[in-house]
C-alpha cells in the first residue's frame, strides 16, 4: 500500500533528503524513518533512483546567437518608443506649471489676461520701436527652428514626419540649417514617407541653389528608393532648370532604373517640351 | 534589476547574459521547440522591461524572472486554447510493486534521458513544473512556496507526488527496468 503523501511524514523528509548531498542531516533523518518503516523503503529508494536519474538532464541547452540579436533590437525598440516626444514635454510641462484648484485656476488664467494686455499694450504702443517685434519675430523663427531640427533628428519615424510637417507649416525651412536637415533627410532617412514628405517640403524652396544642388544629388544616387527617384526627377522637373533637366536625362540614361520610374519621368519629360 | 527599474535599461543587457541560458532551459522542457523556448525568454525579458516597477528592493531577480516565466507559459497555453491540467487528487498506481526503484542504471545514458524526457512530458503541468523548479532551476522549497503562494511544507508533498509519478510514468514505459 502506498503511503498517504498528505499525513505521513515521509513526504516532508524525503523532499528534503532529495534536494541535500548524500550523507546529510535530511539523509540521515529518512535513513532513521525508514528503520523504523520499513514498509516506505522501497517508495523512497524508488523516488531517490527517479530524482538521481535526471543528472542527465541537467546539461544547460544553448540557445541561438541571434537571441541576443533579437534581445538588442527588443531594447533599442522599448528605448525609442518610451523617449517622450518634444510636444508631449511641452504638453507634460504646461500640464505640472496648470494649478488643479479652480480657484488657482482663475486666478491664473485672470493673471495671464493681464500680462497679454501689458504685453500688447507695450508692443503696439506708438512710442515702442519695431526693434521690439523684429525681436519678438526672431525669437519665435529661432524657436521654430530648434523644433523643427529635434524633430528631424528623433528616431522615431513619426516624429521625423512630425519635423517635416512642421517646418513646412511654419515655413521654417527658410533657415539654412532647416534646409540642411530636410535635404539630409532626403538622402539618408531610412523610412522612405519621411523623405517623400521631405522633398515635397523643398519642392517650395528650389529657387534655393544648395536644395537645387541637393536634390540633383540625391536623384543621382547609386542605390536610390525608385519612389524617391520619381518624386525627385518630378521635383526638378517642375522647377523648368537646365541642369535639372540634364540630370533627369542623365538618370534615364541607367540601365539599373526601374521601367516604372523611367516611363513616368519620360512622360513628364515629354510634356513640358511639348 | 533595481537599476533597470529606476531607469537604466541597458543595464538589462547584463540580466540577460546571466540568466538567458537558464530561462531558456526551462521553456525548452516546457515546449520541446528551441524556436518557441527562445521566442519566449525574449517575451520574458520584454515583461521584465514592462513591469519593471514591480520588482521590489527585498525581492530575489530569480524568483521574479520565473514567476514572469510562468505567466508567459500560462498566457500560451490560454491563447492555444488549452486548459492546465491540475493535480490529480489520487495518485496513480498505488501498489508496492509498482512503486519499487526503476533500474536506470541497465540502461545507456541517452536512452535513460529519452525515457525521462518523455515521462517528464506526460506529467501533468503542476507537476512538471515542481520537478524544474526544484531540480533544473534550483530553487529553495522556500521560494518555491514564496512563487506558488503555498506554504513550505505543502510544496515538499508535492514534490514528493511529482517524483513518484515521474517514476511510475517512465516504468510503465518501460517495464521491464522494474527491479
Amino acid at each position: 500500500m502506498s503511503h498517504d503523501s498528505n499525513t505521513d511524514p515521509l513526504s516532508l523528509l524525503l523532499a528534503d533528503a532529495i534536494v541535500e548531498p548524500d550523507h546529510g542531516p535530511a539523509h540521515r533523518a529518512l535513513e532513521s524513518y525508514l528503520d523504523e518503516h520499513p514498509e516506505a523503503r522501497l517508495e523512497a529508494e524508488a523516488a531517490m533512483a527517479t530524482w538521481s536519474a535526471l543528472d542527465g538532464l541537467d546539461d544547460e541547452p544553448v540557445p541561438s546567437e541571434d537571441l541576443r540579436r533579437r534581445f538588442d533590437l527588443m531594447v533599442d525598440g522599448w528605448q525609442a518608443h518610451r523617449r517622450p516626444s518634444l510636444w508631449s514635454q511641452l504638453v507634460a510641462t504646461l500640464e505640472r506649471w496648470w494649478p488643479r484648484q479652480p480657484g488657482w485656476q482663475m486666478a491664473t488664467a485672470g493673471a495671464m489676461l493681464v500680462l497679454g494686455l501689458v504685453v500688447g499694450s507695450t508692443v503696439l504702443a506708438p512710442r515702442a520701436p519695431a526693434t521690439d517685434l523684429v525681436r519678438l519675430e526672431g525669437e519665435v523663427a529661432q524657436l521654430t527652428r530648434l523644433v523643427s531640427l529635434s524633430l528631424l533628428d528623433q528616431s522615431s519615424a513619426s516624429d521625423r514626419l512630425a519635423g517635416v510637417s512642421y517646418s513646412r507649416e511654419r515655413d521654417a525651412a527658410r533657415d539654412e540649417a532647416v534646409l540642411a536637415a530636410l535635404l539630409d533627410t532626403v538622402e539618408n532617412d531610412p523610412n522612405v514617407n519621411v523623405r517623400l514628405a521631405a522633398i515635397d517640403t523643398l519642392a517650395a524652396h528650389l529657387d534655393y541653389r544648395p536644395v537645387m544642388d541637393g536634390l540633383r544629388q540625391a536623384l543621382e544616387q547609386p542605390d536610390q528608393v525608385p519612389l524617391v527617384q520619381a518624386a525627385v526627377g518630378d521635383v526638378l522637373l517642375t522647377s523648368g532648370d537646365g541642369t535639372a533637366a540634364e540630370a533627369v536625362e542623365r538618370l534615364l540614361d541607367r540601365d539599373d532604373l526601374e521601367p516604372i520610374v523611367r516611363d513616368l519621368l519620360t512622360r513628364r519629360l515629354a510634356r513640358l517640351s511639348s | 534589476m533595481k537599476k533597470v527599474r529606476d531607469g537604466d535599461v541597458d543595464a538589462l543587457g547584463t540580466l540577460f547574459e546571466r540568466h538567458h541560458r537558464r530561462l531558456f532551459g526551462f521553456f525548452l522542457r516546457w515546449a520541446g521547440d528551441r524556436q518557441v523556448a527562445e521566442d519566449l525568454v525574449q517575451e520574458v525579458f520584454f515583461r521584465m522591461l514592462k513591469y519593471r516597477h514591480t520588482y521590489r528592493d527585498d525581492g530575489d531577480f530569480k524568483v521574479w524572472s520565473l514567476s514572469l516565466a510562468r505567466n508567459v507559459t500560462n498566457d500560451r497555453w490560454r491563447r492555444a486554447g488549452r486548459v492546465a491540467e491540475h493535480e490529480t487528487v489520487v495518485d496513480e498506481t498505488p501498489d508496492v510493486a509498482a512503486s519499487a526503484p526503476l533500474a536506470f542504471d541497465r540502461m545507456a545514458t541517452e536512452e535513460r534521458n529519452t525515457l525521462l524526457r518523455r515521462a517528464l512530458a506526460e506529467l501533468p503541468d503542476d507537476k512538471r513544473e515542481l520537478i524544474e523548479l526544484a531540480r533544473f532551476q534550483n530553487l529553495p522549497y522556500t521560494q518555491i512556496a514564496e512563487l506558488l503562494d503555498t506554504t513550505v511544507g505543502a510544496v515538499k508533498v508535492r514534490v514528493h507526488r511529482a517524483v513518484k509519478q515521474l517514476g511510475d510514468t517512465a516504468r510503465r514505459m518501460a517495464p521491464e527496468l522494474a527491479t
